[in-house]
């Protein structure tokens, strides 16, 4: 196999474009040395979707749908990709049905993971969408926020105020003044390189209760 | 092994926010799908198909289940276990096909609806876009990047007015790299009002002249992806951006595009207006579009959302001449037996 795929190798230096939003797909990757990040640009800024390491495959979207690509690959590092043509794409798969289910896997992640943020950003405060975000980020660490018998604090790692903004749709500033509000409160805790939850019964029954009020005023 | 298993009228298969590890495929009866979209809060029900699968995205990922499926008649199912589905998956390369397929446009219609949210909803036409991005690395300094993506830009359009600032922008980048200075260029937004209406417009014209004649690849190209936004649009239910982008479809001048595909182009934007309630401008849409229609089982599909129309807005009698059409049209085939239903039980 692995002699088959070296035939296909495409070496891309750090920073050169793999590919592009809005071209059309001819090809897909798997990541053979180096990292590659996937970027949207958005209100003038290159916004970080995903980062791919070995032995991710990526670029699959745009050839399953036979649509034009909805991001853009830049190498991160320099990497070496084995890059295969459209027509190979479904014979792969069918040799490896492992990388099919990984794929099914990592698309039905990301299916969910989108309908969260849209129940985030349908709410119509700015407090409430902070306030959900760091119950979503608590969700993947695999606590239901709404079934918490705990008095426990829970940290969330790596969380800064930039990828609560990312999440709900913010300016960064806007995040600021909310979590910084919470923290004086006593309810959320900065920490070097975290962010910590200190009552999560609190902030979920907040949340249960501004989507309760949102929804009711709706039906008004 | 997958089992059957049979679900009596108005039971439900699994609840909202349950954890299942099964996966269902349904082989008889009526099971609807529902969930509440955020948006709007409005419950969203969706009758499946048989041999459709439901269940799956989340007992594969071992997540809640995120809708109700409900058996609306009595329900025959067949039912896997994870390991059982991946086994099944792994011998069967059209199956993958298809679930990689849905999975990845449902994917794709909620990007959309996220943006939108995101306030990023402006949708440009793919060679704009693309330049447009080109511009975004430009203007950040980022010579390089801009540099390999004017270059893709020549190579996918070369017949266009931007194709000239393209090379022009990669010049100025080269020497911006070796000097550290940037000269002078003119904003694309500046080019396109020079050159005369907005993104849109300037998007259709963006062909050299004399080329605009004969019409060049890019007519298609553009007709393809404004196509398949619009389409995008109508599966994930955003009927009104659907519209839109259907308008701005049929406004280029698309001599290259075929003509059916230009047909089901027209079929699904009368569909969208018809789920707008806007009917009649859908009356009226159909009934031009019959003229020039020679599909029959196209007209029938047409006719029958006049019948719809009509039946909506009380107005009995019409929707019965219009189902009588269907019947008699030929050839005779399925949809005639249906309009012969539907006619029986007006009567």
């Amino acid at each position: 196999m692995d002699e088959v795929l070296g035939r296909y190798e495409k070496s891309f230096k750090a920073g050169d474009i793999i590919f592009c939003e809005y071209e059309k797909g001819e090809e897909f990757y798997i990541v053979k040395e180096g990292k590659v990040i996937v970027t949207k640009i958005q209100d003038n800024k290159e916004k970080t979707l995903d980062v791919f390491e070995p032995p991710s495959i990526f670029g699959e979207m745009a050839i399953i749908e036979d649509a034009p690509r909805s991001a853009t690959a830049v190498a991160q590092t320099d990497v070496t990709l084995v890059a295969l043509q459209k027509h190979n794409f479904f014979e792969l798969l069918a040799s490896n049905p492992q990388w099919a289910l990984s794929l099914i896997k990592i698309l039905s992640t990301r299916i969910f993971d989108a309908q969260r943020r849209l129940r985030i950003l349908s709410l119509n405060e700015d407090e409430a969408k902070v306030l959900d975000t760091v119950l979503m980020l608590v969700e993947r660490k695999g606590i239901d926020p709404y079934n918490y018998n705990s008095m426990e604090p829970v940290p969330l790692d790596g969380v800064t105020t930039e990828t609560i903004a990312h999440w709900c749709g913010l300016q960064t500033r806007d995040c600021e003044i909310h979590i910084t509000r919470y923290v004086n409160m006593g309810r959320l805790a900065r920490e070097p390189g975290k962010l910590v939850v200190k009552n999560l019964n609190d902030i979920a029954r907040l949340v249960k209760n501004k989507r309760k009020l949102q929804e009711q005023e709706r039906e008004i | 092994m997958p089992i059957e298993r049979r679900y009596n009228q108005g039971s439900i298969v699994y609840f909202d926010n349950e954890v299942g590890d099964d996966i269902f495929v349904l082989k008889g009866g009526r099971l609807d799908i529902s969930y509440i979209e955020p948006q709007s809060n409005e419950k969203i029900t969706r009758t499946l198909n048989q041999g459709e699968f439901f269940g799956l995205k989340s007992a594969i990922i071992n997540h809640p289940r995120g809708e109700v499926a409900e058996a609306v008649t009595e329900c025959l199912t067949i039912v896997f276990k994870v390991s059982e589905f991946e086994g099944f998956v792994a011998k069967n390369v059209e199956l993958m096909k298809r679930l990689l397929k849905v999975l990845s446009n449902q994917l794709r219609n909620l990007g959309i609806k996220v943006n939108n949210y995101l306030g990023d909803n402006v949708i440009y036409p793919p060679n704009i876009g693309l330049f447009k991005i080109g511009e975004y690395y430009l203007n950040n300094k980022k010579y390089k990047q801009a540099i390999q993506v004017y270059e893709r830009y020549i190579n996918a359009y070369p017949e266009t007015n931007l194709a000239k600032e393209a090379k022009y922008r990669i010049e100025i980048s080269n020497e911006a790299i070796k000097t550290g200075f940037l000269k002078g260029f003119k904003p694309l937004d500046e080019i396109m009002k020079t050159e005369g209406g907005d993104l849109d417009a300037f998007a259709v014209t963006d062909i050299e002249e004399g080329v605009a004649e004969s019409h060049s690849k890019l007519g298609l190209k553009e007709f393809m992806n404004r196509f398949y936004k619009a389409e995008s649009f109508f599966n994930g239910g955003d009927f009104e951006s659907a519209v839109k982008e259907f308008e701005a479809l049929f406004q280029v001048d698309s001599k290259v595009v075929n003509s059916d595909l230009k047909n089901k182009a027209k079929f699904l934007y009368v569909q969208c207006l018809f789920n707008l309630k806007k009917y009649n401008e859908c009356s009226q849409v159909i009934s031009e579009f019959i003229k020039v229609l020679k599909d029959p089982t196209m007209i029938k599909h047409s006719l029958f959302i006049l019948a719809d129309i009509y039946m909506d807005l009380g107005n009995k009698d019409s929707a019965k001449q219009i189902l009588q059409k269907i019947v008699v049209l030929a050839p005779i085939d399925q949809l005639s037996k249906q309009a012969k239903e539907r006619l029986s039980k007006l009567a």
